[in-house]
């Protein structure tokens, strides 16, 4: 059979090599803005900053353009002007959404151009008006995390939520990030236990009407415009929340819509 | 006033807040990024009122003064041009040498040694801000008594 794939991205290619591995003959289409050159591509993060000829250019964009300023409204998911290609929307294009904020690729590659190796499986719930159910999702979620590379490491929250896939070694840290992760591994027990204090990813509900996992607090709306039924370590609640600066906190079910 | 973002005076603010943000020397690519930086400065939109005038000329006499004009800014004008120009000076020496490795390094240390640090960086703020508050409220309170058109 001929399969025409649109969508050169990280689902694209899954599914033209799964296509291609079952004797498909496969055409994968795609369109958009070009990647320029990757400047020194085997240098770290840090490396960067001291090999680029113009660091901050880069970084930041050659007039400044990058940098979010006091009072400026950034968005949820910032990116380096490096990565402004995958993001620059054509004029023709329209969205609009409330309470969320939905991401678009206009590159060639879609998002694997901005990759971060951060990819979350479906809920249960996520699968209920598809003729196909979570647990015959779950095998794949292997080969996926191994052909596209997603990362993943155990936080405080895995002994109430294990993990649904064999997913790579989380890419490193930055030093200061690994600093900081190691000085908390040492005192993880100490805090877990007495302070009831958890590091983790908030994770949703397993499945809707589903026992609690003990200890855990349900919570209606966390920041950001994720959707209901997330939850939250002991200690932490939405009321706590809304005392912190600058932590926007929003009652009731988070509501989207789109229009494209 | 309108030089907040001429060329005759980025050099001397550059150099100023390194001093005051990394305490290092301006390089010239230092003084090149942040004088590009200013194309995008949300600041050239508008004209800085006479708080705002008064917050960047204490702030580029020296790294000390810059530290009493950011301490009063921080809270009466948190998203005036002093506080943007800071944003972008820091983003800059972030991103590139000689500063960026400090920056983002961890402040390591025997415990004491930290929270003596901590100690001593909460002391200079607090008192920074009490001198800020007897230097820039009067001028604050006349900013806001004149009448609207004439504070700049």
């Amino acid at each position: 059979m001929r399969i025409v794939v649109v969508g050169s991205g990280a689902s694209g290619v899954h599914f033209a090599l799964s296509a291609l591995e079952r004797g498909h003959e496969v055409i994968l289409l795609d369109v958009g803005n070009q990647r320029g050159t990757v400047p020194a591509p085997d240098a770290t993060f840090s490396q960067l900053k001291d090999t680029l000829p113009d660091p901050a250019g880069y970084f930041l964009g050659l007039e400044g353009e990058g940098v979010v300023y006091p009072a400026s409204r950034p968005s949820y998911y910032g990116h380096p002007p490096s990565k402004h290609y995958v993001f620059d929307v054509p004029a023709e294009f329209r969205a609009s959404a409330e309470s969320m904020e939905p991401m678009f690729s206009f590159a060639k590659g879609g998002f694997a151009e901005a990759w971060t190796a951060g990819c979350y499986a479906f809920a249960p719930e996520d699968l209920t008006d598809f003729p196909f159910d979570y647990e015959a999702l779950r095998p794949h979620y292997d080969t996926v995390a191994r052909r596209i590379g997603v990362g993943a490491a155990d936080d405080d929250l895995a002994r109430f939520f294990p993990r649904d896939a064999s997913y790579l070694p989380p890419l490193p840290p930055d030093p200061h990030s690994a600093w900081l992760l190691a000085r908390y591994a040492g005192r993880r027990a100490a805090l877990n236990g007495a302070l009831g204090f958890y590091l983790a990813l908030a994770r949703r509900h397993p499945e809707p009407g589903a026992r609690q996992p003990a200890g855990l607090h349900p919570v209606r709306a966390l920041p950001l415009g994720l959707p209901d039924r997330f939850h939250l370590p002991p200690g932490s609640n939405p009321h706590r929340m809304r005392a912190l600066s600058g932590v926007p906190v929003r009652a009731g079910r988070a509501r989207h819509s789109l229009r494209v | 006033m309108t030089d907040f973002a001429s060329a005759a005076v980025l050099p001397r603010e550059c150099s100023v807040f390194s001093r005051y943000l990394a305490g290092i020397e301006a390089t010239p690519y230092l003084v090149e990024a942040y004088t590009r930086g200013h194309k995008y400065l949300p600041a050239r939109q508008g004209t800085p009122d006479a708080l705002d005038q008064a917050l960047l000329r204490l702030a580029r006499r020296g790294p000390w003064c810059a530290r009493l004009a950011d301490a009063y800014a921080r809270r009466a004008r948190p998203t005036g041009i002093l506080r943007q120009k800071l944003v972008l000076q820091l983003a800059v020496l972030e991103s590139s040498p000689p500063a960026h490795a400090w920056i983002n390094s961890a402040d390591i240390g025997p415990v004491p040694l930290v929270l003596a640090r901590a100690a001593w960086a909460v002391g200079v703020s607090v008192l920074s801000l009490v001198a800020a508050i007897v230097v820039f409220g009067p001028l604050h309170l006349l900013a806001g008594l004149r009448p609207a058109g004439r504070a700049a």
